[in-house]
């Protein structure tokens, strides 16, 4: 995973164009810059405010980085996707996404290991460096990055701060350094290797090939798998998981991505992690409601066949599996949430859409039985007036 | 309204506020109403209020102030690419409550609100159609300085194409202070026949 050293594309042109500026002015300036968009970032509203979770977070990075006490800081990112990222001035940016998509505490510490290796190796100051001569070069690719799928909501910033990324020699360096603080703090060896197998497997399963996730647009993923398992091979014994104290910490923002995703519409990304991937293991029996929400929202998405060049006949086959599937994963989750009103009201909608009106009213009646609130279901009062005159004899 | 659209139509607005202030926007008088007569609807927007149809997209946008400080906006959406940051069709039997959903994702994908909050969402009426009303939270991007935001996004379906009436303003100061105006625009708001092409 890179870090996103903003100010180091903030400072290229100045850097490239005038005199040359001595070590310590420099990092004045990065200092200076990557300061104002922290600030900008902790008014931005996408920090997730979790008291408990960033304690959590920062101690962990604490016990890996003990030199490092109170200048690594840790924030959580409210961002869906799969990413990290580090600055200048020691601040590390997780997101909720990344939360979503790790099982336990080994695999979170080897993402928090590499960002903070990123800033204890002192990367940010020696691209600047190292940048002068590719200036302009690198504020086009930044230019082309920003267009590529990044966080719109972050503006130029990301955009440009993606184009700053480290070099291949950086990102070993700290692959090796997060490494030897994860083995070093005690936890698993194998975090590393599966987190990124993880996202690797993600990247294929959602036909991405760039945009906002890290190296989606990289062919190093493979490589970093091979990395992270090598090291780990090459590990004594195994370590520590902890893998219910994360569950418990991380809770509330794994939830939170996942109803971003879910508000985007993004049933790919939704079946990949609860259904391929079995994440639905590590969340509460109600949020099977999200996996057949995803079977539902990939089959409406499923229309166009050219885009993965299958067949129409089969785009059309694996439309019918999906709404088959959403229909068994919502009765699943009445089964074993049958407190959870959500799901209730989805799978009227359902029985709405097919004609089963006596079947859609009696749900959509469980419903507002278990969402009194007017604010919550208005449409089902709504639809449970018109269903009940129609259906009266 | 996607980025790219609105954008698009930014840069427009501020060549002509520029250039050409009095001859772009319209004053809005008492009785005077904008009628789009491709789709049929028409409106009474707030008198003294300026309105303009964009450039881009088949939308009219109304302001007093200016489009950043308080916007009264009609979108109307043909089924066809009507959810554009989500590349999907509408069509014309989905209910309210879909066509909630699916406007809160294209929003959400289109404008990259990732942290747009939904305050509500309720059924209610539009020129006697059954609608949607939602009440949205948002903040812009850090490079355009995290205003917090509040809108409001009334929409209907109908056999032609999708009517979509938003107000949107910055919270401090304006959101309250010109809902009352927004909800007389909305309150006001027709839809008759569409005039046929030739």
């Amino acid at each position: 995973m890179r870090a996103l050293p903003w100010s180091v594309a903030l400072l290229l042109v100045p850097i490239g164009a005038s005199a040359a500026i001595d070590e310590a002015e420099q990092r004045e300036r990065i200092e200076f810059e990557t300061r104002a968009l922290e600030e900008k970032i902790g008014n931005s509203g996408m920090l997730f405010d979790d008291p408990a979770l960033n304690d959590y977070l920062q101690g962990i990075v604490d016990t890996m980085f003990p030199e490092r006490r109170g200048t690594l800081r840790v924030h959580t990112f409210r961002n869906p996707e799969f990413n990290a990222f580090a600055v200048a001035t020691g601040g590390v940016y997780f997101h909720t996404g990344t939360l979503l998509r790790m099982e336990d505490e080994s695999q979170l510490a080897s993402v928090l290991g590499h960002e903070g290796s990123h800033v204890t190796a002192d990367h940010i100051y020696r691209s600047v460096k190292g940048a002068k001569s590719t200036a302009k070069a690198s504020v086009f690719l930044g230019i082309l990055a920003a267009g590529a799928g990044l966080p719109p909501v972050l503006g130029s910033i990301v955009g440009l701060s993606s184009m700053a990324g480290f070099s291949r020699d950086h990102e070993r360096e700290a692959d090796r350094g997060g490494f030897d603080r994860l083995i070093g703090a005690g936890y698993d060896a194998h975090g590393g290797a599966e987190a990124f197998a993880r996202l690797e497997r993600e990247l294929k399963a959602r036909h991405i090939t760039q945009g906002g996730f890290f190296f989606a647009s990289h062919p190093r993923v493979q490589e970093r798998v091979e990395t992270q398992t090598e090291f780990a091979a090459g590990a004594a014994a195994e370590g520590e998981r902890h893998t219910e104290r994360y569950r418990e910490i991380t809770l509330n923002a794994r939830l939170d991505a996942l109803t971003q995703l879910h508000r985007a519409g993004d049933g790919k990304a939704l079946v990949f992690l609860l259904g391929d991937e079995n994440l639905l293991a590590s969340l509460p029996v109600s949020a099977r409601y999200y996996l057949a929400e995803g079977y539902r929202l990939r089959s409406e998405a499923a229309r166009k066949a050219r885009a993965d060049k299958r067949s129409r006949d089969q785009v059309q086959a694996q439309r019918d599996e999906d709404a088959e599937r959403a229909v068994a994963e919502y009765q699943r989750t009445i089964e074993e949430a049958p407190e959870f009103a959500p799901t209730y009201q989805a799978l009227a909608m359902h029985h709405l859409r097919a004609g089963d009106k006596p079947q859609a009213l009696a749900l959509f009646t469980r419903y507002v039985e278990l969402a009194p609130d007017p604010k919550q279901s208005g449409y089902a009062r709504q639809y449970i007036d018109k269903l009940s005159k129609e259906l009266s004899p | 309204m996607t980025s790219r659209t609105f954008a698009r139509s930014l840069v427009v607005l501020a060549c002509c506020m520029v250039a050409t202030p009095a001859l772009a926007w319209k004053l809005a008088a008492d009785g005077q109403r904008f009628e789009h007569k491709a789709s049929g609807y028409s409106i009474q927007f707030p008198a003294g209020w300026r309105y303009q149809k964009m450039p881009f997209g088949d939308e009219c946008l109304a302001t007093r102030d200016g489009p950043f400080l308080q916007a009264v906006y009609v979108d109307y959406r043909k089924h066809r690419k009507a959810f554009p940051g989500l590349k999907k069709d509408a069509t014309p039997e989905m209910m309210p409550q879909e066509l909630a959903e699916k406007l809160v994702a294209d929003i959400t994908a289109s404008r990259g609100l990732q942290n747009m909050r939904v305050l509500s969402d309720e059924p209610t009426e539009l020129a006697g159609l059954p609608a949607f009303r939602l009440h949205l939270a948002y903040r812009t991007a850090v490079d355009a300085g995290s205003v917090r935001y509040e809108e409001i996004v009334v929409g209907a379906n109908s056999p032609q194409g999708i009517f979509v009436v938003h107000y949107r303003a910055p919270v401090l100061h304006y959101f309250t202070r010109d809902l009352v105006a927004y909800e007389q625009a909305l309150s006001s708001f027709t839809i008759a026949a569409p005039a046929r092409r030739r």
